[in-house]
């Protein structure tokens, strides 16, 4: 029954999404014009929020279960700090080209990835500090490179880092591949997640190798989180809170976090890029900024309604 | 007693004498008033700049003092100032500056009257208001004509979008000197509704604009590339590109004149494209 509401909810908000913008546009009725914004603009747009949203939430939920920490998050280990630094410094040494923020942004999350799996080894506690000390580091980096940047780009600079879906440079069909891979690997990890959720020692007694697991739990949820920040820049929220509302709603087995998650965290970051489009239009908001507040008081009712 | 009354005499009149007198040494720390200040042959008087006053092409030479992020008091004070003028007190430095007895003239015109006044408070500032008077007068009739040439045509007749930016999309709203500007020219913002200096728009919002014009702001683009972008969205030979350095419409100085008058050319005259000249 839940799973049929929420299929329904994601249902509803992708015809939505179709339909509200500058001008509402009948989805099942649209010719001329209209179907050139709907189809051409309005879909890829919908799809991109929808995966890079899904790869956000998943990012979120094995990087709690990895660090063993509710507030962790996609970019926790300062993997949006190194990305947003790549894409600053691609732009410093190349302004004029369209694409060199993307490339900056991955080639700079994979460095801040690198950077952490030295510290994969450690153990939950000092990888997380490891991480969060390697972020303040590359804020500083990217203060830096900010404070360097020439005038013309830093509008284009802090428009990426508050994120922006409206001129994805990677394809849509892309991004949704990677989302249909990530919760496959998701789901086949889930039993063992679950297990780690318990305990390392439980888990070691149960069979896990768990330095094994770590290691590529940590490797699938960076590249994930690095695919989703090089489409969309940094989007914050989605990846904190969308697996903790989840397990509030499904439990707090995998086999359900997973699925519900990659769902959930694309049908917030749709239902937010449609108020962003459309609550000043023809102006737009920075998508970042609706998702927290969509996502806030959502989360917060049912931490209050639901039992501990 | 006849020394004290001297004293006394040159006390009263020393700050009427220091306010009279034409300052000498000022830092431009906006490039509109560095321009005008050439315009009206006050160049002489100009001992340090910021990095983007670069028009004319001799000021590029100038003891640079600060930029964007703000002002190198160390940098300003060492050029012995006796006057600053800028656009916006609340860049880091100006307030040290004002404190260690450096005068500081704001400058930020909003509209064409602004414009002459600035250039004619210039002239008064540095003893060459003949010149000065001069350079507005010559504005004035070019205004005139531009005005005359708009009314002609029926202003707002002609669509335009200003893509001050493409990547992500933005464009001058309401409340931007811009929209002012087109519409002296002639035209239409197809965002002048919209509340915000510089709105980020999108590709939806443009195609159901209708923008019989695009004017690029040509800053390090590829305007052949703008264009193909947006043919493909408007379709081909629905709309019409021009090119203008920005420099000639973001400055509020001299040349601003020069600027509108190439808006009203690119608005009017439907040869595709009006380069600027460099």
């Amino acid at each position: 029954m839940k799973w049929l509401l929420f299929g329904l909810t994601l249902l509803a908000v992708c015809v939505f999404g179709l339909a509200v913008g500058q001008q509402w546009i009948n989805p099942f009725d649209a010719s001329g014009q209209d179907a050139v914004i709907l189809w051409e603009l309005r879909l890829p747009r919908l799809l991109t929020a929808f995966a890079v949203g899904g790869l956000l939430a998943l990012a979120g939920a094995w990087f709690q279960v990895l660090l063993g920490n509710p507030l962790a998050e996609p970019y926790v280990l300062g993997v949006a700090g190194s990305a947003s630094a790549g894409a600053v410094s691609g732009l410093m040494l190349m302004p004029d080209s369209a694409w060199v923020m993307s490339i900056g942004a991955f080639i700079g999350a994979w460095v801040g990835i690198v950077c952490v799996m030295f510290f994969s080894h450690l153990g939950a506690n000092r990888m997380l500090l490891a991480g969060v000390v390697l972020a303040a580091f590359w804020s500083a980096v990217l203060a830096l490179l900010l404070a360097l940047l020439p005038e013309q780009g830093l509008f284009r600079a802090f428009s990426w880092m508050m994120g922006d879906l409206s001129h994805s440079d990677l394809p849509v069909s892309l991004l949704l591949l990677a989302w249909v891979v990530a919760l496959v690997c998701g789901l086949l990890l889930s039993r063992s997640l679950d297990v780690l959720l318990l305990g390392e020692r439980h888990a070691e007694a149960l069979g896990i190798d768990v330095k094994r697991l770590r290691q590529r739990l940590l490797l699938l949820a960076s590249a994930v989180t690095a695919l989703a920040v090089t489409a969309a820049g940094t989007i914050g929220f989605v990846g904190l809170v969308i697996p903790h509302l989840m397990r509030l709603l499904f439990g707090s087995l995998h086999r359900a976090v997973l699925p519900a998650s990659a769902i959930g965290g694309g049908v917030l970051l749709m239902l937010a890029d449609s108020a962003a489009r459309t609550v000043i239009a023809p102006a737009e908001l920075p998508v970042g900024i609706l998702t927290a507040i969509i996502g806030v008081p959502v989360f917060l009712f049912l931490l209050l309604r639901r039992p501990t | 007693m006849k020394y004290f009354r001297l004293c006394c005499t040159v006390l009263c009149l020393w700050p009427g004498m220091l306010s009279a007198a034409p300052l000498e040494r000022i830092l431009a720390l906006t490039p509109h008033a560095c321009e005008m200040l050439y315009a009206i042959g006050a160049s002489a008087n100009i001992v340090g700049a910021v990095d983007y006053c670069d028009y004319p092409e001799s000021a590029t030479h100038l003891p640079r003092v600060g930029g964007y992020t703000g002002i190198n008091v160390e940098a300003a004070l060492r050029l012995h100032p006796d006057a600053a003028i800028v656009m916006n007190r609340n860049v880091k430095g100006i307030t040290q500056l004002e404190k260690m007895g450096v005068k500081i003239i704001s400058s930020n015109p909003v509209d064409f009257e602004a414009v002459f006044q600035d250039i004619l408070r210039m002239g008064a500032l540095t003893g060459h208001e003949l010149k000065a008077k001069a350079l507005v007068h010559k504005q004035r009739l070019s205004l005139e004509r531009i005005r005359h040439f708009s009314n002609q045509f029926g202003a707002d007749k002609i669509r335009v979008f200003y893509e001050l930016w493409h990547d992500p999309i933005m464009t001058a709203g309401g409340p931007s000197f811009i929209t002012a500007l087109i519409k002296e020219a002639g035209g239409y913002n197809i965002f002048a509704d919209v509340g915000l200096e510089t709105p980020h728009v999108n590709v939806e919002a443009v195609i159901r604009a209708h923008p019989d014009i695009i004017i690029i702001p040509l800053e390090k683009r590829n305007l052949k590339e703008r264009q193909v972008f947006w043919e493909h969205w408007l379709g081909k030979g629905n709309v019409r590109f021009a090119a203008i350095n920005p420099d000639l419409l973001h400055r509020p100085g001299p040349r601003l004149i020069e600027g509108l008058e190439l808006l009203q050319q690119a608005l009017h005259d439907s040869s595709v494209l009006v380069q600027s000249r460099p």
